[in-house]
């Protein structure tokens, strides 16, 4: 088979857009003899090649697993449509870069959850490898389908899809599943065995067949439970404790096209220590645990070396927050000269030591100074429990004014609970606040203009957040906040950049959905939803006709004031912090009280309970 | 600075990897040697790399010329052996040269090419039935747009060396013939011609006297 789809692949390629998507071939790609293999895995990420290989999750595991002589994972990319309708035309069906073996011959097939919109791409990759929709249509030999990665804490919307979810952090799960699926193989059983056996046996598997959901009337969730013995209640998340011994791979595929991202991704650390009540990331990779300076040099120098790439970057929720900062960003720098590579520092928080380093930071000048106050007025802040103050951006600013930087971008959200029109029209006041500290520099280095970016986008509550019960501000709500704030703005100095569409509508439905939604997206994909994620693609009404079709609406979902007492669809899930807290943080929300953050004070949110990281420092 | 001109080859395996694409794929990989490639000054450096003439996508190649400054000057073969351990499978330096003074490539005029056709094929040879037109017009690109062109006067030679194996040489550079192009001609004008796969090589650029280009850097 993977002759004959090399061959079409010759005839095909040449007529579509940018064909080393399909090649595979990259430097540092692996290819193993395929007899000697146990397990095969398909590591796919439901968007293009460019995205996907953006990505850092997949960089980790890929190198990680194909270290095991017993696994060859490959790399598996949605095709662009030009690139689907030629393989459908001639039967091509989907297949892992390396091999280009099909994926329905593959042990495993696995789907990282980056975001939800990413769901229908799912669906259309599953069907372009010939592999059956739904979890119960899978005959023995077929591969298990997966899926892991943010979304996988609340992956009720695509659960009927799926054989098992893995939570939390796939560096560890994996080793175990492999190992498991090693003796299962050895000794032949049959696919339910080998569920039930990992969900028995692994902490943080969720086979999601294994739990009865009931509804009540007014269509919430009644219940939620095991139907098979020995399976765990709540599943709980797994995380690499030992964050600064976690594997890391010495080298990266390095991709022949321009992607996003293309350069080397230092990972400096994990969680985070704020507890900003909108983020739901930073709640759910909780406890923080940080890797060690001179690890992270380590680690850059083999990377760089290897990719012979002329980047590198760090990568983190709160770069500022790392408590090695000085020491790694030095270390950065001195490697950076000497091997002729950039650096670029994602946005920081600007003190007089990060001045320092941004000096020195050549790339810096070309992207100016980032902050992201997320609301326009100390209230709101303070309801969000963002702690950044009007003084800390004036101060901030100034001080890249004084250097003759010019280029200030201020990221918002709209929607935000409690919000008032006030709090929109705090927006363009931020926005003024800074070109007037502008006005007011007197450096003699000071830049002939200003630029003041201002980037709204809409707020979309999430779970396992403290706003996890709110409803979702409509389209027509947000679009007259969005003119609201259109009209106070009346300069060119400032570029007001909004960024809201019926996507995120979408995304509010499936971020809090249950189980029925699966429905919803079959429907969906067999209209023609595709990378839902991209504008030229997204096809709103198509959607809204699959929710009618399948008797649901969108605004159960994401438009409904939920009470605590409620049982939501992801409480079968336990990632440390707790119900309790998340309760506590939102009434404090509707107080305006803030919470201090991780190495301030401990708020007993409950991520201390897997021993380690920051809880325990 | 010291300049030099590489001879390499683009194997099968690579030919769909873009032209744009292949300065990166060199400069990475000198990186990874720890060799000096030479950059542009100013805000947004780039190699110093030019490549004799773009090989088509999905063309491979046993004879590409590139010119590469570096920062300062090491053997010739020292740059060739440290490439070819980092170049990325499929890249092979066959030779390297150093060179003084200024170099063009503009003496570049012609290209052949080994073109393997997989499909359905008319009774009589090709090299005949091509020979048998008057001329060949197919909608080529120019500068000022799609023109219909007759693209036979841009074919020097056309030897079909068994069925379906076609040698030919094309006028390359500032006059441009595509391979591909001349394929799509050929099964548009000859009946009984189906081609279900093309496998293109390029595997010679030469310049106005049809000698191969190379040898003027006695590489």
């Amino acid at each position: 088979m993977s002759e004959f789809i090399s061959n079409s692949l010759d005839r095909v390629l040449p007529l579509v857009q940018k064909p080393s998507r399909y090649t595979g071939g990259e430097l540092n790609s692996i290819v193993k003899e395929k007899d000697k293999i146990t397990s095969r895995f398909a590591f796919c990420f439901p968007d293009v090649y460019e995205v996907g290989m953006s990505h850092l999750g997949i960089k980790i595991l890929y190198h990680q697993l194909n270290r095991r002589a017993d696994t060859w994972v490959e790399r598996v990319f949605a095709p662009w449509d030009d690139m689907e309708e030629k393989m459908r035309e001639q039967g091509i069906p989907l297949y892992g870069l390396e091999s280009r073996d099909p994926l329905n011959e593959f042990d495993f097939v696995g789907f990282t959850l980056q975001y939800e919109l990413s769901y229908s791409n799912i669906v259309n990759m599953l069907d372009m490898a010939n592999i059956p929709l739904y979890s119960h249509e899978r005959a023995e030999g077929m591969p298990f389908v997966c899926a892991g990665g943010p979304c996988a804490y609340n992956g009720e919307p695509i659960a009927d899809f799926i054989d098992f979810f893995l939570i939390g952090e796939g560096e560890e799960i994996w080793e175990e599943v492999l190992d498991a699926y090693a003796i299962h193989k050895k000794e032949g059983g049959k696919r339910e065995e080998f569920l039930l056996k990992i969900a028995r046996e692994i902490e943080g598997i969720y086979v999601p067949r294994f739990y009865d959901v009931e509804y009540n009337e007014d269509g919430t969730v009644k219940s939620i439970t095991p139907n098979k013995e020995g399976v765990p209640e709540k599943i709980r998340k797994r995380i690499v404790l030992d964050f600064d011994k976690s594997y890391y791979p010495d080298a990266f595929v390095v991709p022949f096209m321009d992607i996003v991202h293309n350069r080397v991704m230092l990972e400096i650390f994990r969680g985070c220590i704020r507890g900003c009540r909108f983020c739901q990331a930073g709640m759910i990779y909780r406890p923080v645990r940080e890797r060690s300076p001179e690890t992270l040099c380590k680690m850059a120098e083999k990377l760089i070396n290897s990719t012979g790439y002329e980047e590198m970057s760090l990568s983190s929720l709160s770069t500022s927050d790392y408590t090695g900062f000085e020491k790694l960003a030095n270390g950065l720098i001195d490697m950076a000269e000497d091997k002729k590579v950039s650096l670029s520092l994602p946005s920081l928080r600007i003190d007089n030591m990060s001045l320092d380093i941004l000096k020195k930071v050549q790339t810096v000048r070309k992207s100016g100074l980032t902050f992201a106050p997320e609301a326009g007025t100390q209230r709101l802040r303070d309801v969000l429990n963002k702690g950044v103050t009007q003084e800390d951006i004036l101060r901030s600013a100034k001080m890249v004014f004084d250097e003759g930087w010019s280029n200030v971008k201020l990221y918002f959200m709209m929607g935000l609970p409690t919000e008032t029109d006030k709090d929109i029209i705090g927006i363009a006041r931020t926005g003024y606040s800074v070109l007037d500290c502008f006005k007011k520099c007197e450096s003699p280095k000071k830049a002939n203009r200003i630029n003041v970016t201002v980037s709204v986008s809409s707020f979309v509550p999430k779970a396992f957040t403290p706003f996890q019960w709110e409803a979702q501000n409509t389209m027509e709500e947000l679009m007259r906040k969005q003119q609201l704030l259109k009209d106070s703005i009346r300069t060119k100095a400032i570029t007001y950049n909004y960024h809201m569409s019926q996507v995120s509508c979408l995304e509010g439905v499936f971020a809090r959905g249950d189980r029925r939604l699966s429905k919803v997206i079959e429907l969906a994909h067999k209209k023609g939803c595709k990378f839902d994620g991209w504008d030229e693609f997204f096809k709103y009404d198509a959607w809204m006709e699959a929710f009618k079709e399948a008797g649901l609406l969108p605004e159960f979902y994401s438009g409904r004031k939920r009470s605590f007492d409620e049982v939501l669809p992801w409480d079968m899930m336990d990632i440390g912090v707790s119900k309790k807290f998340l309760i506590n943080e939102c009434k404090k929300a509707y107080k305006e009280e803030t919470t201090p953050n991780c190495r301030q004070q401990c708020s007993g949110c409950g991520a201390a309970s897997f021993g380690g990281g920051v809880c325990h420092e | 600075m010291s300049k030099y001109i590489l001879k390499f080859e683009k194997e099968d395996s690579v030919k769909f990897v873009s032209h744009l694409d292949l300065i990166r794929v060199f400069d990475r990989a000198m990186r990874r040697a720890g060799l000096p490639m030479g950059y542009s000054q100013g805000f947004n450096p780039h190699p110093l790399m030019t490549f004799a003439h773009p090989l088509g996508v999905g063309i491979a190649s046993e004879s590409e010329l590139l010119e590469m400054t570096l920062s300062s000057e090491i053997p010739p073969a020292t740059l060739k052996e440290e490439l070819n351990k980092t170049l990325p499978g499929g890249f092979k330096i066959l030779k390297a040269v150093l060179i003084e003074g200024k170099n063009n490539f503009s003496t570049l005029a012609f290209a052949d090419y080994a073109i393997k056709l997989e499909g359905e094929f008319p009774k009589e040879s090709l090299e005949t039935v091509f020979r048998g037109f008057s001329e060949l017009v197919v909608d080529k690109k120019t500068k000022s747009g799609i023109k219909k062109t007759d693209i036979k006067p841009f074919v020097i030679k056309f030897r079909e060396i068994e069925k379906g194996m076609l040698n030919v040489r094309l006028k390359t550079g500032a006059e441009n013939l595509k391979p591909d192009l001349l394929v799509n001609a050929l099964q548009e004008y000859i009946p009984g011609l189906k081609v279900n796969r093309s496998i293109i090589l390029r595997t010679c650029l030469l310049n106005q006297q049809e000698e191969p280009l190379f040898e003027q850097y006695n590489i």
